[in-house]
């Protein structure tokens, strides 16, 4: 189902985490996604061909609230999703590899593994006679996006790794743009946090998920 | 899509039995198909067949080959993608996963011109203006177009017995956190019925 339905992502990963060993709380849980399925059987994805408003990327981490892990690593969560025509087309929810010692680090991260499929779009529309000046990546932390855009090294970022200041690079060369905007209105929240009814209801629209009574 | 461009759907029959395979493979003679007096011998594979690792990559280096000779050139940004420009600047575009092929373009009698080459070469049901690829359903209505997954959700909602289910809002609960936690009460639970 995952195919059409980038509202579920987070929750199939936070439960697809405990395959391999579920207990009878899990199996609840995952009823309660088929019982959401249930409700929303008439939503489809729309791609309205005549909005102009190109291709656009939302960016999000969440900071340290993975406690599914038996060995309580607690890595961060991060998500990110492209836009076009209005609906979404590529969406990612996973939890982070490495642990991040503070939520800067997991949301800079987060903007450079979102850097390398703005790449990979970017190639792909020159290719398809649709070339982009450059993609808008959309981020919440207003200190992630001030350590990709100044190269300086402070404390706090010295120990990330080299490969995930590939960011910094992207936004030199003119590749991708960075804008930040409030938490309320990131839409990437709902790929990295069980978001409450009010919120996800709102972001959901904004995926491009809208009632469709056939 | 972003310019009303129209989506035609093919799917090519038998495509694994096209590939041409370019290593020495050989099989057992199938049950029931042995020939008398020759039961010990086995079969040299000449062509792909349905089963085989090798198939799904051969048949993509005959269809890549077919296309190139259709005037399809492959994007190297994504393997399943192949590109006809013409010279008005205008193009076709072929998408193709495994046996589904999707045709689209700007312009709707290049399309077809390109879609009746392609069937020439490879036999295959037309689908005329793509409604379903992939299990996902493509409806068109006032220039949107609408993609879902219902006809395989009510099967996996009957499947489950929740055809009926009472709707929820959310797919998690407001405020569920996952923990591993849970494992411990399972063992200390477990613990106290035991005794």
């Amino acid at each position: 189902m995952l195919r059409t339905c980038p509202d579920l992502a987070f929750a199939v990963t936070q439960m697809a985490k405990f395959a391999h060993n579920p207990s009878e709380e899990h199996l609840l849980k995952s009823r309660h996604i088929l019982r959401y399925l249930a409700g929303t059987r008439k939503y489809a994805l729309v791609y309205d061909g005549r909005s102009d408003t190109g291709l656009y990327t939302y960016c999000d981490s969440s900071y340290g609230d993975d406690r599914s892990d038996s060995d309580q690593r607690r890595r961060s969560m991060q998500g990110y999703y492209f836009s076009l025509a209005n609906a979404s087309v590529k969406w990612h929810s996973k939890t982070q590899t490495l642990i991040s010692m503070s939520s800067t680090m997991a949301e800079y991260i987060a903007l450079s593994d979102c850097a390398c499929d703005c790449a990979w779009y970017k190639i792909l529309f020159g290719k398809l006679g649709k070339p982009m000046p450059y993609v808008p990546i959309y981020g919440d932390s207003h200190g992630a996006i001030f350590n990709t855009q100044n190269p300086v090294t402070q404390k706090g970022i010295k120990h990330i790794e080299i490969r995930y200041h590939y960011i910094r690079e992207q936004i030199k060369k003119g590749e991708v743009k960075v804008f930040a905007i409030p938490t309320t209105e990131n839409v990437a929240n709902m790929f990295t946090k069980n978001l409450g009814p009010m919120l996800f209801l709102k972001h959901r629209k904004q995926l491009g998920i809208e009632f469709y009574p056939l | 899509m972003l310019e009303k461009w129209k989506i035609e759907g093919l799917d090519v029959k038998s495509a694994f039995l096209y590939g041409t395979l370019d290593e020495e493979l050989y099989m057992e003679q199938p049950q029931g198909f042995k020939v008398p007096g020759n039961e010990h011998k086995v079969l040299r594979l000449k062509k792909a067949i349905y089963g085989l690792k090798q198939a799904t990559r051969a048949w993509w280096h005959e269809l890549d080959r077919s296309l190139k000779a259709l005037g399809f050139s492959r994007l190297y940004a994504d393997a399943g993608i192949f590109v006809a420009k013409h010279a008005d600047r205008t193009m076709v575009i072929i998408l193709a996963y495994v046996d589904d092929i999707i045709l689209t373009g700007p312009n709707a009698a290049q399309v077809a011109s390109k879609k009746k080459l392609f069937m020439d070469k490879w036999e295959c049901h037309d689908l005329g203006e793509c409604r379903e690829f992939l299990r996902m359903r493509i409806e068109y209505q006032g220039g949107k177009t609408y993609l879902d997954q219902v006809p395989y959700l009510e099967k996996i909602l009957k499947c489950f017995g929740m055809a009926d289910a009472k709707a929820a809002q959310t797919p998690l609960p407001t405020g569920y956190k996952p923990e591993p936690l849970m494992e411990l009460l399972r063992w200390l639970s477990s613990l106290s019925t035991n005794r």
